[in-house]
């Protein structure tokens, strides 16, 4: 016994003398954790499935986009393409810039290019784009509808795409990941473990060094990779991203683990309060939006009236305050204010939903007087998916209908796939919508367009109209005009839904990082840089 | 003992197989489905993901399918490429056969919610992780718990028995989701002598197997304590006493060889805990093990990981046991299995 107590003595000694060795500057390399990517792992790097964050995060990175967003305005910018488009705006003519496809090799530790048969050095071709497409869509396992009905190879470097919906928010299909090429020639060749670093090719500012499965992966500056329109070729010559849970990484960042790093919920009020901390602190408004659904289907929400009035009782600026706290914005629109041709609430004031008790408790009478109906006669129930944030703010939103409407409402709790599969049957449900793309269209028409299923069963041919209108136009202050109709109806003449609040995020930047924050929730680390001492 | 070993062996088999259809029917039956996202998907897309992974089939058939991939080995040609949904965890290469001929056995099949990685990948790669963590967790409880139990014992009703047994019940009742915060904050954050959180060097290695052990070492204190005490009662103890041996050898060798028989006991089962139970270490220290990957694949409804997983740990339970009945045998001369 006292034998093994010396040897692991040993051991701890040993290990703490390692530590200390390995603490040195490494320059030019950073360290993150990145949006949502959580304690997990990056579900895929193919621009083809990824649907997620952390997924499309590392794709932008190694698989650029034809069109890219601009990190600041979220105007959409030339990537590794250029467009023309006809005057109907339906044929979209892309020409690429000059891109060669690299693989980073282990044995030499360089990022090398990828000869094709002949030993030439493969490039990027508008065929590898055109097979991008011809893998999104229903024939692939992708999870996006296709935008795209056609799709013809000029010669290498363009071709023609013919959009499903004619118009200019089409565009915003180019600035979406999997508008990017994908190497067939090694898809064909290696099949489904193509991303695995070992195999993929890629050709943008960065290529793929290592990918630890639930730990990390590294990302290494790719040197044939000169720049494309918007995006330059990357200042530093590693990104490691880390795959941390939230509370961790701030622990991490704490003890100098981490260049950058996401902000714990619970952490919040002490990073704010703590002087080295807040000045290292960031705060933007996020990218999704908190709402409650109601089912239309069934009474009592089949009559907009009562959507409105449970609406009007949630008392937003307390709920952000008190339970959420993290600098929320209360939402009187479904639409993230920051999208392109975003309805302004301070330009349409009576077309927001907003906090109103006592508008609310006339309005909620008005209706049971209508119906002959009493508070009793209801038995509704909240549905959220288990998590302690949307447990509180159940239960403050719970208070506030009884407060103010004298509605007692139950709240059932489920695990996410349980929760999912019984949000149509709901009276009530919790939901967020996170922008794929920075338009409103995003918002507006892929979420409630009758195409689309919703589960609180909104369908509305008025507002079909105006979103279907909206998303052919070009001028963006016609555009909000037409949204501000199309929100009138989501969320007040027509309600379905009440907007809660907007999502901010917070991140920690180390001080010898240069950095660009992104409105788009996504990161360019392209731009990123280490401070020269 | 080999007689006895061989039926243990085939009432595991039949134990394993029990477990497997019992999980493969309760999966299904829970609500949702490893394609439902917040989003919603197009319906020609969900059926083209339901044809991929075979979930169009009748459940029987799913489940023949499933298990025949995973139990019956297979002999490859040159045409076999290595892919998400043919993945094999045991590959041997038999070039006498053929060129590129090979034996591959145990396909877990494609992960229905992670797409990049099969279960197959995911378990070889995860596995080692939880291991390393689970012993090196083990390791600290052992040493921990075993040395407090004994000096509580031999000190009972007196300071140190009251000193250590006050430290093991802090251990038990300090989950690791506070210890583990708290040992981040004091040597990562504080003091910055071990890394917060990260996987692959041995020094991160240390505070999540405190984390684990410490819970581990309580248990096993107030076992060894109890146990040698009862033992220490024991007529032979007196014997041993009255032959005029030594208080050294008495305790180490008569008292503490019998008073580890329940401490075996509960090391069976706790060695399978710790393989089990790591999800909230695993996640507060960011260790890539397998503890993740089993707790979410239920929130996840990936019903090839669940299987995988639920599998993988049956079998280290019943694995667990048999060695800990074993171990009996080797402890106690009088326990005989036929």
């Amino acid at each position: 016994m006292i034998k093994h107590v010396r040897k692991f003595t040993l051991l701890v000694m040993v290990s703490l003398l390692l530590v200390m060795s390995v603490v040195s500057a490494q320059d030019k390399k950073i360290i993150v954790t990145a949006q949502e990517m959580g304690p997990d792992d990056v579900p895929t790097l193919d621009p083809a499935i990824a649907s997620d964050v952390p997924s499309v995060q590392i794709t932008v990175l190694i698989f650029p986009e034809i069109g890219r967003f601009n990190e600041v305005t979220a105007e959409l910018e030339s990537g590794i393409g250029t467009w023309t488009y006809n005057d109907e705006q339906t044929v979209f003519t892309i020409t690429l810039a000059d891109l060669a496809w690299v693989k980073y090799n282990a044995e030499t530790d360089a990022v090398e290019q990828v000869l094709d048969a002949e030993g030439n050095p493969r490039m990027v071709t508008a065929s590898d784009v055109a097979y991008s497409y011809s893998r999104v869509g229903p024939d692939y396992l992708g999870v996006y509808q296709a935008f795209v009905s056609d799709v013809t190879v000029l010669d290498d470097k363009t071709l023609e795409i013919t959009a499903v919906n004619p118009g200019l928010t089409f565009l915003n299909v180019l600035g979406m990941w999997f508008s990017a090429a994908t190497p067939q020639f090694l898809i064909e060749e290696v099949g489904d473990t193509w991303i695995e670093p070992e195999n993929i090719a890629t050709y943008g500012p960065f290529a793929v060094k290592n990918w630890t499965h639930g730990e990390s992966i590294t990302l290494i500056n790719n040197p044939f990779f000169a720049g494309a329109n918007a995006i330059p070729a990357a200042k530093v010559d590693e990104v490691l991203f880390r795959f941390l849970d939230e509370e961790t990484q701030t622990a991490a960042f704490e003890a100098g683990e981490l260049d950058a790093s996401e902000v714990a919920g619970s952490q919040y009020e002490r990073i704010t309060a703590d002087p080295t901390l807040s000045a290292q602190l960031t705060e933007g408004l996020g990218t999704c939006t908190y709402y409650y659904g109601f089912n239309v289907r069934k009474a009592p929400f089949d009559d907009p009236r009562a959507v409105l009035a449970f609406s009007q009782a949630i008392d937003r600026e307390l709920l952000t305050e008190e339970v959420t706290g993290r600098g929320e914005i209360p939402a009187g629109f479904f639409t993230l204010p920051t999208l392109q041709a975003a309805p302004q609430q301070a330009d349409y004031p009576e077309y927001a939903v907003l906090t109103d008790l006592e508008g609310a408790k006339a309005l909620w009478e008005e209706y049971l007087a209508d119906t002959g109906k009493t508070n009793a006669d209801f038995a509704l129930t909240i549905l959220h998916n288990n998590s302690t944030l949307h447990a509180n703010i159940a239960q403050a939103i719970q208070q506030m209908w009884k407060d103010t409407l004298g509605v007692e409402v139950a709240i059932a709790t489920q695990d996410f796939g349980t929760y999912l599969d019984q949000r149509k049957d709901a009276d009530i449900f919790r939901a967020a919508w996170c922008k794929d793309y920075s338009d409103t269209n995003n918002f507006l028409f892929d979420v409630f367009h009758s195409s689309v299923n919703t589960d609180s069963g909104f369908s509305n041919a008025e507002y079909d109209a105006l979103v279907a209108q909206a998303a052919t136009l070009s001028d963006n202050v016609e555009r909000a005009a037409l949204y501000a109709e199309a929100e009138r109806l989501l969320v007040r003449d027509a309600a379905t839904i009440a907007p809660i609040y907007y999502y901010t995020a917070q991140s920690l930047t180390s001080d010898r990082i240069e950095r660009t924050h992104s409105v788009i929730g996504r990161e360019y680390y392209e731009k990123w840089d280490v401070k020269s001492n | 003992m080999g007689v006895y070993i061989v039926r243990r062996a085939l009432w595991m088999l039949f134990v394993l197989f029990v477990i497997s259809v019992m999980t493969f029917l309760l999966m299904r039956l829970v609500p949702g489905g490893p394609f439902n996202t917040e989003r919603g998907i197009p319906e020609a897309v969900k059926a083209n993901l339901i044809a991929r992974y075979n979930l169009d089939a009748s459940l029987p058939e799913q489940y023949v399918d499933y298990m025949a991939g995973l139990v019956v080995p297979r002999f490859t040609d040159a045409t076999y490429k290595r892919s998400l949904i043919e993945d094999y965890a045991i590959n041997i290469s038999l070039p006498i056969l053929g060129e590129g001929v090979a034996l591959r056995w145990m396909n877990f099949g494609p992960s229905l919610t992670n797409r990049s990685q099969s279960v197959t990948s995911m378990i070889t790669d995860k596995l080692p992780v939880s291991i390393q963590l689970g012993a090196a967790a083990l390791l600290v409880g052992v040493i921990i718990g075993v040395p407090l139990g004994i000096v509580s014992a031999l000190n009972q009703n007196k300071f140190w028995d009251y000193f250590s047994m006050s430290i093991a019940v802090t251990g038990v009742s300090v989950p690791s989701i506070i210890s583990g915060p708290l040992l981040q904050y004091i040597f990562g954050v504080r003091l910055g002598l071990l890394p917060v959180a990260g996987w692959g060097e041995l020094n991160h290695l240390i505070l999540p197997a405190f984390a684990l052990g410490f819970i581990e070492s309580a248990l096993v204190a107030r076992l060894t304590r109890a146990s040698l005490l009862q033992v220490l009662g024991e007529d032979y103890i007196r014997t041993a006493r009255a032959k005029g041996l030594s208080e050294r050898v008495v305790i180490g060798f008569h008292a503490l060889r019998n008073s580890l028989i329940p401490v075996i006991t509960i090391l069976g089962p706790l060695a399978a805990a710790l393989l089990t139970g790591t999800f909230v270490v695993e996640t507060i220290f960011g260790i890539p093990g397998l503890g993740r990957s089993f707790v979410n694949s239920i929130g996840n409804r990936d019903y090839t990981l669940i299987m995988g997983t639920v599998l993988l740990y049956a079998l280290f339970l019943v694995i667990a046991n048999l060695l800990v009945d074993i171990t009996y045998a080797l402890l106690d001369p009088r326990i005989r299995y036929t």
